[in-house]
């Protein structure tokens, strides 16, 4: 637009620039159909993992799976430089989970344990939510409208699988803040397995640390922890002698860790294999003799494991992935 | 329990009600010990009526016998009970469910084991009887015992146990690796959320 015509322009067109400036500023969150849709729903994936981490929350809600149904409620607290949270259930005997920066610890009374693992640093590359990388290549997404959730309004995201290898998402997220308000997670064939509602959320602007302080001391209880030198050292170097010959397309490496375990304080080979969404681990851990060995499937609400023995050692797929992909990946773990 | 009540349930465990009217139904249940128990066995039902839709053509197994060398004949039924009262079961599901049926794999190539989990029926074992055996025609279906082995051919026949059911030793060390693995999850799109698997199962199935 020249000197001229930016001179006469009339108070209408100024207007109408105005509302078109605005419009274009939401189009990101506009839900829309077909390529736009898909893209929306990259955009409100990539809000809602910043809001988990960044926000303080308060919120009751309701954790679905099989014959479970359990109330429990979150606190979250973000400051600069950590997070606190702390996880504890409302029905039933008192359990929690609380997280800092160094630690999350389980306090498990019906099984007079405590469980505690060190915590890993809470960095979401944001690049998996790039519509050209990513996850995208075995999921597809969109956005819609979703009904209200705690009396607020959301914005429903899917994330669909393309094999039978992975689950898939029903995302309900705050329009306002992106915060995940309830989620579903479903089979290739679209059936809920799990579910978290919230019947209610508050944002305050303070968290007390006494809300973020766990209700149950553990006195008494078992303590299992990861965080102490090995007691036993492997045969050989770790890393030596174990490989994955199958895994679904798209899952890589994304982490090799050894650590102790908390259990048996045993050396533990931990690979994570991801596709960028989904997370499998495999546990290769030398098993004590008086330790029994998991065979066969098992599992726990969405989340499937997978064991089996090679030699001394006990092999253990977990993840939240189908049943199938834990077999199999499990099978085809070999020695070198 | 009123009529309207159950009707809302059963609606609500058909994925029916969504919005905030699910989570009001939800702390509903949750307050009341006979709509949860209730809940319970709706999911039971629904869940064993979708693993074992694929046995059904047109009869559902209204017998089971057993002959004297171990073989277990499944003989079809009229027609599935409909759920009265809450304890009332599809016909063919809860005889296979309490039965422990052993099912011949379609090619004959080995045997799938089913067992119950934690009170649920587990079918995987199902499929492959409405694939194929002996008879299968005319509606009655034979398995032979010498074919029930206890090792599968393929793992994904057996019963999924919930490891909360499992040797201490064992869901002890799975509750270790959970939340070693949990801790990777949190890393990603959910936060926390994960570990609400932990704070509702407990390891002992409480």
């Amino acid at each position: 637009m020249d000197h001229a015509a930016r001179k006469n322009f009339s108070a209408t067109g100024r207007l109408m620039q105005c509302v078109a400036s605005a419009l274009l500023a939401l189009a990101p969150f506009v839900v829309q159909g077909g390529t736009a849709s898909e893209e929306s729903a990259h955009r409100w994936l990539a809000k809602m993992a910043e809001a988990i981490r960044t926000l303080n929350y308060d919120g009751t809600f309701v954790y679905r799976n099989e014959d479970r149904m359990e109330s429990m409620r979150i606190i979250h607290r973000a400051s600069p430089g950590e997070e606190r949270e702390r996880m504890f259930s409302l029905t039933g005997t008192p359990r929690e989970v609380l997280r800092d920066k160094n630690k999350v610890t389980c306090i498990l009374p019906d099984s007079q344990s405590v469980v505690v693992v060190k915590s890993r640093p809470r960095s979401v590359a944001l690049h998996v939510f790039d519509p050209q990388e990513g996850f995208t290549r075995f999921y597809r997404l969109s956005a819609h409208a979703g009904e209200r959730v705690a009396g607020r309004k959301t914005t429903r995201v899917s994330v669909q699988p393309i094999d039978e290898y992975r689950y898939g998402y029903r995302l309900w997220l705050d329009q306002l803040t992106g915060l995940l308000l309830k989620s579903e997670l479903v089979s290739e064939q679209g059936k809920a397995l799990e579910q978290i509602v919230y019947t209610n959320i508050r944002l305050p602007a303070h968290i007390p640390d006494d809300l973020l302080a766990p209700a149950i001391s553990g006195e008494g209880y078992t303590w299992y922890s990861n965080d102490y030198p090995v007691s036993r050292t492997a045969s050989t170097k770790p890393g030596d002698q174990w490989v994955v010959t199958w895994v679904p397309k798209g899952f890589e490496v994304s982490d090799r860790i050894y650590d102790p375990s908390s259990v048996s304080r045993n050396p533990v080979e931990h690979l994570v294999y991801s596709d960028g969404l989904a997370k499998m681990s495999v546990f290769i851990e030398l098993l004590d003799d008086a330790k029994e060995s998991l065979l066969g499937p098992s599992g726990m609400g969405a989340i499937n494991a997978y064991g089996s023995v090679i030699g001394d050692y006990q092999v253990t797929v977990v993840g939240e992935v189908p049943e199938i992909t834990v077999e199999k990946v499990g099978q085809s773990v070999r020695r070198r | 329990m009123t009529e309207d009540r159950c009707e809302t349930l059963s609606a609500f465990v058909d994925g029916e009600v969504a919005g905030d009217e699910e989570a009001r139904i939800l702390d509903g249940v949750l307050a009341d010990e006979s709509l949860t128990r209730r809940w319970v066995s709706y999911h039971l039902i629904g869940d064993a009526i979708r693993q074992h839709a694929h046995f059904r053509r047109g009869a559902e197994p209204e017998s089971v016998t057993v002959d004297g060398a171990g073989a277990r004949t499944i003989k079809p039924a009229p027609a599935i009970i409909t759920p009265v009262g809450g304890l009332a079961l599809a016909a063919s599901v809860a005889l296979v469910a309490i039965l422990g049926i052993h099912a011949l794999s379609p090619k004959g190539t080995g045997v799938a084991q089913t067992t119950t989990a934690g009170g649920a029926p587990v079918v995987g074992a199902a499929t492959a009887v409405a694939g194929g055996g002996p008879a299968a025609d005319e509606g009655t279906l034979t398995i032979p015992a010498h074919r029930v082995t206890a090792a599968a051919s393929s793992m994904r026949q057996l019963a999924r146990q919930t490891w909360s059911d499992a040797a201490p030793d064992v869901a002890t060390r799975l509750n270790g690796y959970l939340v070693t693995h949990n801790e990777h999850l949190a890393n990603g799109l959910h936060g926390m959320h994960p570990y609400a698997r932990i704070v509702a199962y407990d390891g002992r199935g409480n």
